[in-house]
């Protein structure tokens, strides 16, 4: 089975709780601290981040993960002070974040000064009619690379991330919002156009 | 029971390993020696193109003092196991945190980060490898100092010691940032501890004021090799001045870089500008900016010329940008001005003063760096292809200017060759004259990461051939950089390895240097 074959049949059969991205995940997520809620750090200023952010928050909700919300523009991720208050008041152990590759990069080694780590880690390379994911973790020995459809994305990436939290939500639910379409579609700027994001998961 | 790891120090088995890890936990904690794959994840290679494995840590510790240190290469060299030393890890382009080798336990110095002295009237400081650009400044603030430190773009994450170890430059009038380093202190491989200059001797208070003290100067050795673990460096802080005036020439062509070195050149040397002398070309500026690079150019390979001249156009960035300063008293730096503008003028450039500056997040940032004020602005070129993959290509000339467009062309059309774009920028030092070039590629994109390899190959060689050496190296390159520089320099710094560090525990393979 190659790789994309793999990950989609991770996703597609909702076992992510037993891949190798949650086993990884147990010994950092649930440790004492981690019933706190995620945190989600959006970059609010980017259409494809607020799209997948929009998209990771319904997930986590139909799978039951509590968790917080934060916005900032790109103008902020980059700056010190913003990012270092922003991983002061996570509330438990568990941050997503979804924002582009500067960001990405100034958050994730900010993180790993305080000795955060790094569950999970994709790229997403949006073009005309597809997205390309290149995804890393630390249970896995290389990167897996896939592609989604525009319509499919978001759906496919925030299962990824609830699964990885351990509780893959339940089929019914996702299938029923499959169903309701992407709602982002069509406005400027949203899937559609060329662009990058980069979605991670850490641990403080 | 040996635990199962993806990746082990060469020549080690499991079992010996696991013994190690465990005299090192009773050394340091069992939460300061890291095995976990989670846990050693930001100690993976970023920006390298090469496959994650090349350089995948065996483990992480994270030692607390010199004396930790000391026990930590005891248990080393008993085992023969190698070590890779880093301060902060945030050397991005140059290879981030992540070992030279495969299996290398990282020795991670963020927890030693005590900013051990200020001294406000002789202008110097003490500090650990931990400590960060960020952490001196917010010191000096709050301590209300009217001291200055010269620090590198990636500055509020990166660090002074790991910075002048590597021998990174910044944007100060002490913008050599080894020169204006005072005193080290070194935990050789054997544990002994060695202070440099003045600080071998007993109770002398001039180790940060005066760098040789007697016989040969070490210091030096002590840079970009792996002879030891530097665990305290001093560094000379430069006196705020009364007035500064940081300003930006724009130049409308790409052709126009010739003149504009053999212009400033003069006024480097003579330190009329008395920091270095940054020429931005158009692609630095704009991701800066920002510009997105979609809303030009979204076809196969490099971005063509005329899309950059369109950015120039709509964005009001110039072909070239240079990035200087006036240091001095309002007085000084008035008869100075009256020279920039002249000079401007004579070669057809654009100031823009600060007061003009506002609002441009571009010179803002640079314009902050002049001053020693760190900032993350320059991350902004990441975003630039998509991908966020980057290695500096840095190799160094003599400042003058027939020597830019040659470099420019030999590097656009190999980058082009491998469709890259053009991102770089020329650094004019005292004399001499840095080419920084970022090849920026998606690290996500496996045949991309390919080609940024080879493309990085193909400079390296190329450069080294007409004789530009490099200054810095990505890791991933220390090797192919190191014998670009000949065998007898390299034979010598293995002579030196061997009666150092005889178990070659220290960063084997760091600038190339190994037994």
């Amino acid at each position: 089975m190659d790789r994309r074959n793999f990950i989609k049949t991770l996703m597609a059969s909702g076992v992510l709780g037993s891949s190798p991205l949650a086993a990884q995940a147990a010994s950092e997520l649930f440790t004492p601290g981690a019933a706190l809620p995620t945190m989600i750090v959006g970059q609010s200023d980017l259409p494809h981040a607020d799209h997948l952010v929009a998209r990771l928050r319904q997930v986590l909700v139909a799978a039951g993960i509590e968790h917080l919300h934060a916005e900032a523009a790109g103008s902020e991720l980059v700056e010190y002070s913003h990012v270092a208050a922003l991983l002061d008041s996570v509330p438990g152990k568990r941050v997503i974040g979804v924002m582009d590759d500067a960001a990405a990069l100034i958050f994730q080694q900010l993180a790993a000064a305080r000795g955060a780590a790094c569950v999970v880690s994709t790229h997403h390379r949006f073009a005309a009619q597809e997205v390309r994911h290149c995804c890393t973790s630390a249970g896995l020995e290389a990167s897996i690379v896939w592609s989604d459809s525009l319509s499919d994305h978001a759906e496919r990436v925030s299962r990824l991330y609830a699964g990885t939290l351990g509780r893959p939500e339940p089929a019914a639910d996702r299938d029923a919002r499959v169903a309701s379409g992407n709602p982002a579609r069509g406005a400027d700027g949203t899937p559609g156009t060329p662009g990058s994001l980069v979605s991670f998961l850490i641990t403080l | 029971m040996s635990t199962k790891r993806k990746a082990l120090p060469k020549g080690i088995a499991a079992g010996e390993f696991d013994k190690a890890i465990k005299e090192l936990k009773a050394i340091l904690g069992d939460e300061h020696v890291l095995v976990d794959e989670v846990r050693l994840a930001p100690y993976n290679k970023i920006m390298m193109p090469v496959p994650n494995d090349q350089h995948a840590p065996s483990a992480a510790i994270t030692p607390a003092s010199v004396e930790q240190i000391q026990g930590v290469l005891k248990v080393l060299n008993k085992y023969r196991i190698p070590v890779y030393p880093i301060s902060t890890g945030k050397n991005l382009g140059y290879g981030s945190a992540a070992p030279v080798q495969r299996g290398q336990i990282v020795m991670d110095l963020r927890r030693m980060n005590k900013i051990i002295e200020v001294d406000a009237d002789l202008c110097t400081a003490l500090v650990e490898p931990g400590v960060t650009y960020q952490q001196l400044y917010d010191y000096l603030q709050e301590k209300k100092l009217p001291l200055w430190f010269s620090c590198p773009a990636p500055s509020a994450i990166a660090g002074p010691v790991g910075n002048m170890v590597d021998r990174g430059v910044g944007y100060t009038p002490y913008g050599e940032h080894f020169l204006f380093s005072c005193g080290m202190e070194v935990v050789m491989a054997n544990g002994d501890v060695l202070r440099t200059g003045m600080g071998s001797m007993p109770n002398s208070n001039t180790w940060q004021v005066f760098k040789w003290g007697y016989g040969p100067t070490l210091d030096g050795m002590f840079t970009q090799s792996n002879y030891g673990i530097v665990t305290k460096m001093g560094m000379w802080l430069m006196p705020a001045p009364p007035d500064f005036r940081p300003f930006c020439i724009q130049y409308p062509n790409e052709t126009d870089i010739t003149k504009i070195v053999d212009a400033l050149r003069p006024l480097r040397i003579a330190m009329v500008i008395p920091n270095a002398v940054v020429i931005a070309h158009t692609l630095w500026e704009a991701p800066c900016t920002p510009v997105k690079r979609a809303d030009y150019y979204t076809g196969p390979g490099a971005i063509p010329d005329a899309a950059v001249s369109k950015i120039q156009k709509d964005h009001n960035i110039g072909a070239w940008n240079v990035y200087a300063g006036l240091y001095g008293t309002k007085e000084t730096n008035d008869a100075n001005w009256k020279i920039i503008e002249a000079v401007a003028a004579g070669t057809g450039g654009k100031i823009i003063t600060a007061e003009q500056s506002k609002g441009s997040q571009a010179l803002q940032y640079r314009f902050d760096l002049m001053k020693g004020k760190p900032n993350l602005g320059e991350f902004g070129l990441y975003n630039w292809r998509g991908g966020g993959g980057s290695i500096w290509f840095a190799p160094v000339s003599q400042a003058k200017g027939s020597e830019t467009l040659k470099q420019m062309k030999m590097a656009k059309d190999i980058l082009a060759k491998y469709g890259f774009d053009y991102v770089g920028e020329f650094i004019v030092g005292w004399r001499d004259m840095h080419h920084v070039i970022d090849l920026l590629f998606d690290r996500s994109d496996e045949e991309q990461s390919k080609k940024a390899y080879a493309c990085y190959d193909e400079l390296l060689h190329t450069f080294a051939k007409e004789g530009y050496g490099m200054y810095r190296a990505n890791t991933a390159f220390a090797e192919k950089v190191a014998a670009t520089y000949g065998p007898v320099k390299r034979s010598v710094e293995k002579k030196l390895k061997k009666a150092l560090d005889p178990n070659n525990i220290l960063a084997p393979g760091r600038c190339g240097i190994s037994l």
